[in-house]
């Protein structure tokens, strides 16, 4: 047994415990949801069938292959223009597009509505014009969930794909020169086909998070899979049914991690054999070139810029800071439940990263990649993942208690904050482990076996060697992850303890009302809270 | 081949970056089917040259003709994909995401899928790849990456292949059977080529005709046994083999007296006698005979397997090598007897220091 683990190279201790129960937890609630997919219930599907599946199916569609046109139309042409052109304001815009995704969608799509609908400033203008005075736009139709949802995920596909252009280097551009092809021509044939796996895990990650939005579809009243889990649960009180919706986006998400880790995988292959080689830009001229920079202005202004003062002045014309609630009570919920569902993911990463650089054989590996897989589960499926084991354990329990003490305790977990933590928990542990493992990484191996020597080993060799040299990146991640955890929306609408309102509820509360500028402010603040991840990135990405 | 013009004719170039010129007032030409070669220490310009030569360089003044077309003047820089060149890169440059065919195939993309067919076979089969035409460049070593790159530069049959330090991530064993392969298959085909590197065992085992450059100056424009043996500046009489300076005097015609003795032989300069020159003393020129009048000092010793590389100190304090066979095997401060061998001897006017 010892000489068959050893094989593995697997130490069985409290260590190697810890890992396995911690991709446990996360594996539950995926694994639930998937079986929930082989035992389908006649009724509910037929039900299902009967009323909503089309148009569900139907929106679904719609809604991702429009987001994937317009991010990878926005993404790959920006990306272009400021990783391999020059233009006045190139390096201006190369981190200035990046901002939009500092806009929460569900943000971007109540100003959207504010603005652009029937009482709106814009069509209550365009009425004024002749011949235009009836005139009506449908704001809450498709075209316009698309671009709002295309405009705040763009940057997933633009970062990538403009990281791509730049690791090219300009020699296998010259090569296809030499082999006869004109520069437009090297553009399509060599570096758009070797940016394609950059391309594709962008498109990957902007189709997760479209699949899993939630805030910004029910505010546009579009529905789609997750708003039908909500509802289904919330609104028919059929978790049965919210289970089996859940399934069919796990298959989904899940064939898009296969598709993301495929792609990933080869990028290292299409990137410049040598890091050195000098990077010579297109130099784009006269009409071209203010094409260029107006059109990168009207991105940043439309995406970023506009809908910032749109927050701004609903936040004056409601009588400014001072004249509205200050939510003081639902920022401070929201920053406690960021700062400790980071500290926990940031904890449980630490473990996992250096249970696999202890011993990384496969089932250690396997181990991470279980516990990370979370990032591509919306979070509705999510919650209904999470609670159907806690309310079937806290029912046991309860059994339990009763049968022996004899006495009534009710639930227990459900609806407790240790809930909500695990559920953030699952969802952003791939946030935290990717930042701690690379991390750590960075940190040569024969050091711990110095340590060793000196017969420091486990948790000491956590704290005085590991933490201390990873403290950087540990700040990093646990800003991530806190801003992560702000932002969330369903899984905290579903799995918060009862009243518990943070500002993304709040936001959700007054937007189901139309309150638009009572919710400009809990918007701005969550706007300022998500600019510092992106400040951290552009940092980052200048050194 | 008198009669016929050039395929390769460089003009008076002349290009610089800023204030750094990089070529100055270049000149050469090279028939069809010649094989030629920039030499040069790095940062000499010999890539920017060939760059120019490419098309992705403009130059400041001049001319650069392609088979009797003009391709550069300092206002007509007609772009690399219409100059009918090839051109192997430094790291290869092959596409990532083609496999090997598919990179060969690249170049001929105009032809019927026939003839394409035909040329990819072809040329796999002469740079010996035919088993790993279906591989992507990563699943290749540099070798093969090497022959690849050869091939795909070849496939389109270009009038010029220009080949930048092509063997230089290569290690040394590969490096040797790789020119020799590369001339024979470039001879094969009667490619014309022009090939850049600061190796000079590269640039002998290759070329035809060799150019030196220094700071962005032709030196010498000649094959190998002229750049050898008749350096036309202090420059190249330093920078190729192993060869060290030695002051001399000017005795008499053809004689010249220095620390190695009276040396006697064709002046490579006319000199007046009384004229002091520097001598270029070549490490074979300088034989080792037991008794020799003139006997020096070991400094420094590198065994070399059939011989041994003596760095010696004259009587007269100054320094030069010699190529001893291997069973003379001396230590270092023992005393060994020279013999200079020299017929012509290279001389250059003294105080004539090199450039910085």
């Amino acid at each position: 047994m010892q000489r068959y683990l050893n094989r593995l190279s697997i130490r069985l201790d409290g260590w190697q415990l810890s890992a396995v129960i911690l991709a446990g937890l996360v594996a539950v609630p995926i694994g639930i949801i998937f079986a929930s997919l082989f035992q389908p219930e006649q009724e509910i599907w037929k039900h299902l069938a009967e009323t909503v599946l089309t148009s569900l199916l139907l929106n679904t569609f719609l809604l991702s292959s429009g987001v994937l046109i317009c991010t990878a139309c926005l993404g790959v042409s920006l990306g272009w223009l400021t990783g391999a052109c020059s233009f006045p304001g190139r390096s201006f815009f190369s981190w200035a597009l990046t901002l939009p995704l500092a806009v929460p969608a569900y943000v971007m799509a109540f100003i959207f509505i504010g603005v652009m609908d029937f009482a709106g400033p814009v069509q209550t203008a365009m009425r004024t014009l002749p011949g235009f005075e009836r005139t009506i736009i449908e704001v809450r139709s498709t075209p316009f969930v698309i671009l709002c949802i295309s405009l705040t995920l763009y940057p997933y596909v633009y970062l990538l794909s403009r990281s791509a252009f730049l690791s090219q280097g300009r020699v296998l551009i010259e090569a296809a020169r030499t082999l006869g092809l004109a520069p437009w021509a090297a553009f399509w044939q060599v570096a758009l086909p070797m940016a394609k796996p950059w391309i594709a895990s962008g498109l990957a990650l902007v189709l997760m998070e479209t699949l899993a939005d939630f805030g910004a579809v029910s505010i546009f009243n579009y529905d789609t899979f997750t708003t039908a889990i909500y509802k289904a649960w919330f609104g028919f009180f059929s978790l049965q049914a919210a289970a089996q919706l859940s399934s069919v986006l796990v298959i989904f998400a899940m064939i898009l991690v296969l598709v993301d880790t495929m792609y990933r995988s080869r990028m290292r292959y299409f990137s410049s054999a040598r890091s050195s080689t000098v990077h010579s830009r297109i130099a784009l001229h006269g009409g071209k070139a203010f094409a260029a920079t107006c059109y990168c202005s009207i991105v940043v202004i439309v995406a970023f810029v506009l809908p910032v003062i749109q927050l701004v002045f609903w936040v004056v014309k409601a009588g400014g800071i001072a004249g509205l609630p200050n939510y003081m009570t639902q920022t401070g919920r929201t920053l406690l439940l960021g700062a400790g569902a980071a500290l926990l993911t940031c904890s449980a990463a630490i473990l996992l990263a250096y249970v696999k650089r202890r011993s990384p054989g496969t089932l250690n590996l396997v181990l991470c990649k279980v516990s990370t897989l979370g990032y591509a589960l919306p979070g509705t499926v999510l919650a209904v993942g999470i609670f159907l084991p806690i309310s079937w354990f806290d029912n046991h329990l309860q059994t339990l208690l009763q049968h022996i003490f004899n006495i009534q305790t009710g639930p227990l977990l459900q609806g407790t904050v240790l809930v909500m933590l695990m559920a953030y928990m699952v969802r952003f542990m791939a946030a935290g482990f990717g930042a701690v493992d690379s991390a750590m990484q960075s940190i040569s191996p024969s050091l711990d076996e110095a340590a060793g020597l000196m017969g420091v080993k486990g948790r000491a060799l956590i704290f005085t060697i590991h933490l201390p040299l990873l403290r950087k990146g540990l700040l990093t991640a646990l800003i991530l992850l806190m801003v992560d955890v702000v932002k969330e929306m369903p899984i905290t609408l579903m799995t918060r303890p009862f009243g518990w309102d943070t500002l993304a509820i709040k936001i959700y509360e007054l937007t189901s009302e139309g309150e638009w500028e009572r919710a400009a402010l809990p918007g701005l603040y969550l706007v300022l809270a998500s600019m510092i991840p992106v400040v951290l990135l552009i940092r980052q990405s200048e050194k | 081949m008198q009669n016929t013009s050039p395929l390769l004719q460089v003009e008076q170039v002349c290009k610089s970056f800023g204030t750094n010129q990089v070529a100055n007032e270049v000149s050469f030409s090279m028939a069809k089917g010649e094989i030629g070669c920039l030499l040069g220490p790095s940062g000499c310009g010999k890539t920017t040259l060939l760059r120019v030569i490419a098309g992705f360089e403009a130059i400041d003044k001049g001319l650069v003709q392609i088979n009797g077309k003009v391709v550069s003047t300092p206002i007509l820089n007609v772009p690399p994909e219409n100059r009918s060149i090839g051109m192997v890169f430094q790291d290869y440059a092959l596409f990532p995401h083609l496999t090997a065919l598919q990179n060969i195939e690249f170049g001929i993309r105009g032809k019927t899928s026939r003839l394409r067919k035909e040329k990819v076979k072809t040329m796999l089969d002469l740079v010996g790849m035919a088993e790993a035409a279906d591989k992507y460049p990563h699943e290749l070593s540099g070798g093969q990456q090497q022959r690849v790159a050869l091939a795909r530069a070849l496939a389109p049959e270009p009038e010029l292949l220009l080949l930048d330090e092509p063997f230089s991530n290569l290690d040394a064993l590969l490096r040797d059977r790789l020119t020799v392969e590369v001339r024979d298959i470039l001879k094969e085909l009667g490619t014309t080529a022009l090939m850049v590197t600061h190796n000079q065992h590269e640039a002998f085992s290759v070329a035809d005709k060799i150019g030196v450059l220094f700071y962005g100056t032709m030196q010498q424009w000649g094959n190998a046994y002229d750049v050898y043996h008749r350096p036309a500046s202090l420059e190249v009489a330093t920078f190729v083999g192993d060869g060290a300076l030695v002051t001399g005097v000017v005795t008499g015609p053809g004689q010249v007296e220095s620390g190695l003795g009276l040396l006697k032989g064709n002046l490579s300069l006319p000199c007046e006698s009384g004229c002091e020159v520097d001598l270029l003393v070549r490490p074979e020129d300088v034989l080792h005979v037991d008794h020799a009048q003139v006997q020096a000092r070991v400094l420094h010793k590198s065994f070399r397997g059939p011989n041994i590389l003596y760095q010696l100190e004259l009587p007269s304090g100054e320094q030069c090598r010699a190529l001893v066979s291997s069973h003379h095997n001396h230590t270092i401060g023992d005393y060994i007897g020279i013999f200079p061998e020299v017929d012509n001897l290279v001389v250059f006017p003294k105080n004539l220091t090199i450039q910085p």
